[in-house]
């Protein structure tokens, strides 16, 4: 019996030491069929045991491998032992049955990582709609979207990220409607990144974008799996991973993050409106503070008599110049937009009472700023929440600053180069090698209307394409 | 080129102060000026006025400046007044300095004042507005009445450098007692740049808008017809001029009316309506002649005749104008066609 138990041992030492003896690896010996012996071992941390369990039961008791195929299920597959595979699939949280007589390995697909429920994403609410976000699983994110497009041509493929994490990650294209050219960039680019730590959809986007230093996110980051696959029907792609709730779908025009399923579950009209309510707020968010600045210390002729009295008895006793000012009430609005995210929602909500209605207050009153600052502030501050995007939201508070400096220093002048550089950034700007401005740069005048209107659902007989996909599939 | 406009351009609002309302009187040698501008006390604002004298306006406005802490600022002037003595000048040489500079406001209105114009000055203090803005308003309203032409810094100017149009500018009096409210004497009447002095009264002016014909104007005009009062808006004019010969000129007018009030029964009948319309014509065919008159003996043309003369008989035109002017025969045609009658009948 001894000399009979010596290989298993060897085995089982080898097993443990390759796994630095984590506490949560299980390796043991089982009896399998008739007197044969097997190694069974997993992290008991991330598998379904009870279920790894009732099929091993299965296995012991009906089968034997004298058919073909007799190891192939649903959960199980069997391959020829290999010491390197053997490392990965437990890690993916697979159950291994070693047997040592034919040098086999059971594998049992059976891993129970944690995971949440799906809920309402936080970031993108809606009114009315559909109320389920993705979360950080793959499989119930693929479920997610497989639901709503019931297609075989809906294709899901993956790559492992990340040396040491070996992350799965997946994008998913309709076949035939997919736009090859983009398809073929993120194939490339997803090969080509090489890190250890793999651990948000950030990373990806820094490897999969074409200009990381433009301030504009050119990947639009979504957890609605109602807006994937709006995007993925007009021929985008978009990549999910196993470990975050964000869905990158690319190549994307600026004038997406500007739309929300909202538009699409309410009425035409109201649609329309609001979604050119919100492009009139990437507008006034950018200029507003620079245009009041380069009024007050430029142009105070082109105000209204009326209202320059006012504005004159306001800023007649303000120490500073107008960008101090504005600075001031933009880091002190940054701040506590920045404070509150941190924070429970409970306190969230006194720091927004604290910070907007104290300090507002008393900032006034203490002379630090004027009125008429606050309020155009306070507007640009509402007016830039408007973007259904929280990282395009994010992009267009950040650019309102240089608009500002400019605007202090060289008046409406500043603004207009400020804006024609903005521009022509925009309209250089690519994302997977697709324009940025869509339709307006290159001008596609059969889909300009749609910038500024929802059209109603009956009318678009042709199919919804932002780019060019190789087919329109009708 | 961004350089050209850098930071040392910049004007800070708060360092400014913002004139409203400029006065000036007296003539070249000896002048006047009035600055009216609103200077903030915790929460009201009230009117304060510099008082400055010179040689002439540039040097007017370089004296107020000594006597305000911060910079005078004529971008936001809204109303411009002029004494009589100072137009009766010729007005030109005393406005350049108001429209050469950029940032100076060209929508000025231009106001003759009967008297001090510190008279008027003053009495803005006494006003909820702005002291420009009350001139402005009122101005603005009484054009829109057809009683005052649109007469602004830039179109006043236009004209004064034009040989062939004379300018009009309206004409204020201070009547009460308390010289708090300056009211509308009427329309001043200038002659190759100068105030010839000859003011016409508010009836008549409503005839001049009526021959100068601003669009969107709408001229209200009250008559007895048969002892019946009849008031109507003279909605629409159509004009054409027609020089006949180097002394002659034919103007016809076509008028769209509307009847705002006229108690006798019986507008339905065509008969009737028609016997207004000659009325009408004839009533205002007759107030015409009499603007003209006026306007030829003061040898003001406001209507621009010169300018039409010059295009079709340049022979005409020369420097003696302002004499071919006031011999002109000019002849009048109006034709009036009611629109509408109103709701009663």
């Amino acid at each position: 019996m001894a000399e009979e138990q010596n290989p298993q041992q060897v085995i089982l030492t080898k097993l443990k030491n390759s796994f630095y003896n984590s506490a949560d690896f299980v390796a043991k010996p089982i009896s399998w069929w008739e007197n044969e012996v097997a190694i069974l071992c997993f992290y008991s941390s991330i598998v379904n045991k009870s279920d790894v369990e009732r099929i091993m039961y299965f296995f012991k008791n009906n089968l034997r491998d004298d058919s073909l195929y007799w190891g192939e299920s649903v959960y199980t597959t069997v391959i020829p032992l290999d010491e390197k595979q053997l490392a990965k699939f437990l890690c993916d949280g697979e159950t291994i049955v070693v047997r040592l007589k034919t040098k086999e390995m059971i594998r049992i697909t059976l891993p129970e990582m944690a995971y949440r429920q799906t809920e309402e994403p936080a970031s993108e609410h809606v009114i009315q709609g559909s109320r389920e976000g993705l979360v950080e699983n793959f499989e119930v994110n693929v479920s997610l979207i497989r639901k709503r497009i019931k297609s075989h041509k809906l294709v899901v493929k993956q790559k492992y990220i990340g040396n040491e994490t070996h992350t799965t990650i997946s994008y998913l294209y309709m076949e035939q409607l997919v736009d090859q050219e983009a398809l073929q960039l993120i194939e490339e680019r997803l090969d080509k990144i090489n890190i250890d730590l793999f651990y948000s959809t950030g990373q990806l986007a820094d490897y999969l974008e074409d200009s990381v230093w433009s301030p504009f996110p050119q990947l639009l980051k979504t957890e609605r799996p109602d807006r994937i696959i709006a995007s993925l029907h007009e021929g985008k792609i978009a990549i999910i991973s196993d470990l975050s709730t964000t869905a990158l779908i690319g190549p994307t025009s600026f004038f997406s993050f500007y739309q929300t399923p909202d538009d699409f579950n309410g009425r035409v009209i109201t649609g329309s409106f609001y979604r050119m309510l919100r492009i009139f707020s990437f507008i006034l968010a950018v200029f507003l503070p620079a245009f009041y600045i380069a009024i007050v210390s430029f142009h105070f002729e082109i105000l209204p008599l009326e209202l320059s009295n006012q504005i004159k008895s306001d800023i007649e006793n303000i120490p500073y110049r107008p960008i101090l000012e504005a600075v001031i009430l933009e880091m002190t609005i940054e701040l506590i937009r920045e404070a509150s995210i941190r924070l429970p929602t409970a306190v969230g909500q006194t720091i927004g009472i604290v910070g907007g209605l104290v300090i507002g207050d008393a900032i006034v009153s203490a002379g630090l700023v004027s009125n008429m600052m606050v309020i155009v502030v306070a507007f640009t501050a509402i007016a830039s929440f408007v973007v259904p995007s929280t990282e395009m939201n994010a992009s267009i508070r950040f650019l309102r600053f240089p608009f500002m400096i400019l605007a202090s220093f060289f008046g409406f002048l500043g603004i207009a180069f400020g804006a024609i550089i903005l521009l022509i950034h925009l309209l250089n700007l690519t994302s997977l090698k697709r324009p940025y401005m869509s339709p307006i740069i290159p001008f596609n005048p059969k889909a300009i209307h749609k910038i500024f209107f929802r059209t109603p659902f009956f009318k678009p007989a042709k199919h919804p394409k932002s780019f060019s996909p190789k087919e329109d599939g009708k | 080129m961004l350089l050209l406009a850098g930071c040392w351009d910049e004007r800070l609002y708060k360092d400014h102060t913002v004139v409203s309302l400029v006065g000036i009187e007296g003539t070249l040698g000896e002048m006047k000026g009035y600055f009216a501008y609103p200077e903030v006390q915790t929460g009201n604002s009230e009117v304060t006025i510099i008082e400055s004298e010179g040689i002439e306006t540039r040097e007017l406005r370089l004296n107020a400046d000594l006597k305000v802490e911060q910079t005078i600022d004529l971008s936001m002037m809204s109303t411009l007044l002029i004494s009589e003595d100072t137009a009766k000048d010729g007005i030109n040489k005393y406005l350049d300095v108001f429209y050469r500079d950029p940032t100076n406001s060209l929508t000025a209105f231009l106001v003759l004042v009967e008297g001090d114009v510190k008279d008027y000055m003053e009495a803005s203090k006494s006003w909820t507005t702005e002291a420009g803005e009350y001139f402005a308003r009122f101005i603005r309203s009484k054009e829109e009445v057809s009683v005052v032409p649109h007469r602004t810094v830039q179109t006043a100017s236009s004209i004064l450098f034009s040989e062939g149009i004379d300018l009009v500018l309206p004409y204020m009096v201070l009547k009460d007692e308390d010289k708090k409210r300056p009211e509308l004497g009427g329309v001043g009447l200038f002659s190759n740049g100068k105030f010839t002095g000859r003011v016409l009264e508010p009836d008549q002016s409503k005839f001049l808008g009526l021959l100068l014909q601003e669009r969107g104007r709408k001229i209200k005009y009250s008559a007895l017809y048969n002892d019946q009062p009849l008031s109507f808006t003279i909605l629409n004019v159509g004009k054409t001029r027609k020089i006949q010969s180097p002394t002659q000129v034919k103007m016809d007018y076509k008028l769209k009316i509307e009847i705002e009030e006229f108690s006798d029964t019986g507008l339905r009948d065509v008969k009737k309506i028609s016997e207004i319309e000659d009325f009408i014509e004839e009533k205002i065919t007759e107030e015409i002649y009499n603007v003209l008159n006026i306007l030829q003996e003061e040898k003001c043309d406001a209507l621009g005749l010169g300018n039409d003369f010059r295009v079709k008989k340049p022979e005409v035109f020369d420097e003696n104008w302002h004499e071919t002017f006031s011999n002109l025969d000019i002849q009048v045609n109006v034709k009036a066609e009611i629109l509408k009658t109103g709701l009663i009948h």
